[in-house]
């Protein structure tokens, strides 16, 4: 094919023929073949949590805030309205504990008051896009997880709550000196729609991993998915 | 047809383009490298669109329809895959062209009086078009996309890492200001890629040799233009 401004050889032509059609070929795969196109984002998704598993840095900590740049209106997110969030009384709640944990006796809420506490001014990220500054202190699990004899050797963490929700941290990150399991949101204790009366508090996972509600933890060989997780979002997930 | 045709004249210039005849226009490399991109860019806009109707920052949203991915959780999956081959193309095009003009027409040298004697001619309808050779607008417009793409990957990389890489969040103005310039750098990407289409449509043949390759041709001088060049 020869123009006055263009020279494409036969060979070009042909060879860039080939390589349209394969291209092609794999975006009409992707487009027509729903499992195809499943498990190649499956692929992609589990290969994002090798590569955040090493970008990963306990060294690196979220950004912190000082008090005026909380945000006034802290958005209410949840997979229901609400009104629906459930009410737990916190004189009869109990963390249960269970899996891969030396002492399994369920904590108290005063139990848990009683021991070394934390607080941070740090920026929650939903995965929607949207970010608010918050007050939260409580528990760190750096110090709650050794306390109870949990596995730390390469497990992962299992949170199981009150409305059926439930995640899964990698212990690196739940070992992360700013994790907590929060008790207090702006220095009073939650309120309902924030996960009274306790809640994990991640700055290095995005928001849907600070699960609200929490009545139970449990430490396993495997990451046991999440409600979020098992619909498709990554699994890692981290900041 | 018009002897006078108006031209910019550039004593001395263009000595690369020159010494590249009978050379590909764009080595095939390069045409896989644009066709890589050119895919991962138009995914990653599509989903990213989805991924902002999630929580707009402003009062406008984009069609689901025309999201690839078509609800969140879908539209992420795709974003965050195709952000790993957006990641070398882009980073390819930058290192490869950018300084050196790696594999295809020259992106430099740029004249500002250049650029406004090109534009000008650009807007009569005058402006030649020679296969193998940009003219100064095109540099320039390329070149921005370029920055553009530069800044597409670090303030996508920070919004995906803002805790690991909090020192690019902190000089960006925090998590919610990347955000907004990730979305205006979407934007600019959009813009350039209605001006090449347009392009295209203005010289077909260029879309011929970004897919099937073809040589650098003399190039003419500017006081002979074919017919096809001058319109």
């Amino acid at each position: 094919m020869k123009h006055h401004d263009i020279d494409i050889s036969k060979r070009n032509l042909i060879g860039s023929l080939a390589k349209l059609s394969l291209l092609g070929g794999g975006i009409a795969a992707l487009a027509l073949a729903p499992d195809f196109r499943q498990q190649v984002l499956d692929a992609a998704s589990r290969w994002n949590d090798v590569a955040q598993g090493h970008l990963y840095s306990a060294s690196n900590l979220a950004p912190t805030f000082s008090t005026n740049q909380i945000s006034r209106s802290f958005r209410y997110n949840g997979f229901y309205p609400e009104a629906y969030a459930p009410e737990i009384d916190p004189s009869t709640w109990q963390l249960k504990l269970g899996g891969r944990i030396t002492h399994k006796k369920p904590l108290t809420l005063n139990e848990l008051r009683n021991m070394q506490q934390e607080a941070q001014i740090t920026r929650l990220i939903c995965i929607e896009g949207w970010s608010a500054i918050g007050q939260w202190s409580g528990v760190p699990l750096s110090y709650l997880l050794p306390k109870i004899g949990a596995d730390l050797d390469n497990t992962y963490l299992r949170l199981d709550c009150a409305d059926g929700y439930h995640t899964s941290i990698d212990m690196a990150s739940a070992m992360h000196s700013q994790t907590i399991l929060a008790l207090d949101f702006l220095g009073q204790p939650l309120p309902r729609s924030y996960g009274a009366p306790a809640r994990l508090r991640i700055p290095v996972k995005l928001g849907f991993k600070n699960a609200k509600f929490v009545t139970g933890i449990s430490v396993h060989r495997n990451s046991q998915g999440g409600y979020w997780e098992d619909q498709g979002y990554n699994d890692f997930s981290g900041l | 047809m018009n002897n006078n045709i108006p031209s910019c004249n550039r004593p001395n210039n263009e000595e690369s383009n020159k010494n590249r005849c009978g050379l590909p226009t764009h080595s095939g490399y390069l045409r896989l490298l644009h066709t890589l991109n050119a895919l991962t860019v138009i995914g990653l806009v599509s989903s990213g669109w989805a991924i902002y109707n999630a929580a707009p920052i402003y009062a406008i949203t984009f069609p689901m329809s025309l999201s690839l991915g078509n609800y969140l959780t879908e539209a992420l999956r795709w974003h965050f895959a195709l952000m790993w081959i957006f990641f070398i193309t882009s980073f390819s095009f930058i290192v490869l062209r950018l300084p050196k003009s790696w594999g295809g027409p020259s992106l430099t040298p740029i004249s500002i009086r250049s650029i406004i004697c090109d534009l000008k001619l650009a807007l009569q309808f005058k402006i030649t078009h020679q296969s193998g050779h940009y003219n100064h607008v095109q540099r320039l417009l390329y070149v921005c996309t370029f920055i553009l793409l530069a800044c597409l990957l670090i303030t996508g990389l920070t919004l995906w890492k803002p805790v690991q890489l909090h020192f690019l969040t902190h000089i960006m103005g925090g998590f919610p200001t990347v955000r907004i310039i990730h979305f205006w750098a979407m934007i600019g990407i959009c813009i350039f890629t209605v001006i090449h289409l347009i392009m295209i449509v203005v010289v077909p043949s260029t879309l011929l040799t970004m897919i099937f390759g073809g040589k650098v041709m003399r190039i003419n001088n500017n006081s002979s233009p074919t017919k096809r060049d001058s319109k």
